[in-house]
């Protein structure tokens, strides 16, 4: 529960403070954004399982906006950031669908 | 494939079964980890929400841009606005010295005759009767010309009203008597131009916006018959018939014209000055006429050097010699 008060301080506090994000951070921020949210639902889904850790949370959510930016800047070093992209979404596009589902069936029990 | 089958039928990051069965096992987390793992999840919210609120602005740099340009706008217009109102008030004191000085001169005829002046020349406001034709778009035109990006609309639009339309109609005013014409507020004056510039229509390089009101001072009846005689009623009915261009024309009793935004003086005589004071008025222009049609006239030689034109240059001398 530590992780998840964490993360709602860190949103409060982002609201309030100006956001100043610097020109050469800007490419990476959608893929970040969806790394986030990939994370928060994989939380989800392990909270309504009963099998919710705040480390595991943390680490994961840091590591998958670590790497989704990893790729993109390796993606745009090798001439294929764009294409590189895409399959990141997808990836975690995918895996968001059936973390939802997953929640989904723990919520309507349908 | 395999790792397609894993995102597909595992999305749940196997590290939380794992930290599962070490919680059953009863192994609690130290003090410091529960710590760090606050701090990094706030952290990650902070980046996250920073991140999402970055996106969520649109170009800050056009933003950016357009609000410049838009103070830029505001500020010029406000200035423009400004030197405008202090024109007017110097033009009220210019009025008012014109008339006393006038006054005391002791003519009335001579300020008549100059009121009569300032009004068909735009110089001052006047109102009357009148007539007023409205000029309006097709209801098919899109937003306003304002709006649109001239050069992505090409202006093949046809129901749009144009600078033409507005001229012809003025034109027709002016022919039907009309003392005074002013458009959407703006007098015209004798050196008023109606021109177009992308799809905004411009009078005296002021940008009017539609619908056009063209406003003309003069008897109500014969502006009506002298417009529908003339090439601009036809014309109106034809911007009616054929590109469904909204027009209406009424009279009204009472018009008040502004006067005109700028009225440049460009010439001016003393009064009781006549044909021969020309002769002496300007140095470069006169001087040489004289002397031409001068020359044949007497002996060749040493009469023409003491003519009236001693200090011309010497160009008459070579019409002497022969």
């Amino acid at each position: 529960m530590i992780a998840a008060l964490g993360l709602l301080v860190g949103i409060i506090a982002g609201l309030l403070l100006e956001p100043t994000v610097p020109l050469w951070l800007q490419p990476y921020l959608p893929i970040a954004v969806v790394a986030a949210l990939d994370a928060v639902f994989g939380g989800l889904r392990a909270f309504l399982d009963g099998i919710f850790d705040d480390r595991v949370f943390t680490v994961s959510f840091l590591s998958n906006i670590v790497v989704a930016a990893l790729i993109v800047y390796l993606g745009d070093q090798l001439g294929v950031g764009s294409q590189l992209s895409t399959g990141v979404v997808v990836v975690l596009g995918i895996r968001i669908f059936s973390n939802a589902a997953a929640i989904r069936r723990h919520v309507f029990k349908a | 494939m395999t790792l397609l089958a894993e995102v597909m039928q595992r999305p749940l990051d196997p590290g939380y079964a794992l930290a599962a069965q070490r919680r059953e096992a009863g192994v609690r987390p130290a003090r410091t980890t529960t710590v760090l793992v606050a701090l990094a999840a706030a952290v990650c919210g902070l980046v996250t929400t920073w991140a999402v609120v970055e996106l969520r602005q649109p170009q800050p740099g056009g933003v950016a841009a357009r609000k410049a340009l838009e103070t830029e706008i505001q500020r010029r217009t406000q200035q423009a606005d400004a030197a405008q109102h202090a024109n007017d008030v110097l033009r009220a004191q210019l009025a008012a010295a014109q008339s006393r000085s006038l006054a005391g001169a002791g003519d009335p005829d001579l300020a008549r005759r100059l009121e009569r002046l300032a009004a068909l020349s735009g110089e001052v406001a006047v109102s009357g009767p009148g007539l007023e034709v409205t000029l309006q778009d097709a209801p098919s035109v899109g937003p306003s010309p304002v709006a649109g990006d001239p050069r992505q609309d090409g202006g093949g639009e046809l129901g749009r009203v144009l600078d033409r339309d507005v001229q012809i109609v003025v034109n027709g005013l002016w022919a039907a008597g009309a003392e005074a014409v002013a458009v959407n507020g703006q007098r015209l004056s004798s050196l008023s131009a109606i021109r177009s510039a992308g799809q905004a229509i411009f009078v005296d390089r002021r940008p009017l916006v539609p619908p056009y009101v063209i406003q003309a001072i003069g008897d109500p009846a014969r502006l009506q018959t002298g417009l529908a005689r003339d090439m601009a009623g036809p014309y109106l009915q034809a911007l009616r018939d054929n590109y469904s261009v909204q027009t209406s024309i009424q009279t009204s009793p009472r018009l008040v014209l502004p006067a005109a935004a700028s009225v440049i003086l460009l010439s001016a005589r003393t009064q009781d000055q006549t044909a021969p004071a020309s002769a002496s008025g300007s140095p470069s222009g006169t001087g040489s006429v004289p002397s031409s049609s001068a020359a044949p006239q007497p002996a060749p030689g040493s009469p023409a050097r003491t003519g009236p034109t001693a200090g011309t240059p010497a160009s008459s001398p070579s019409e002497v010699a022969p």
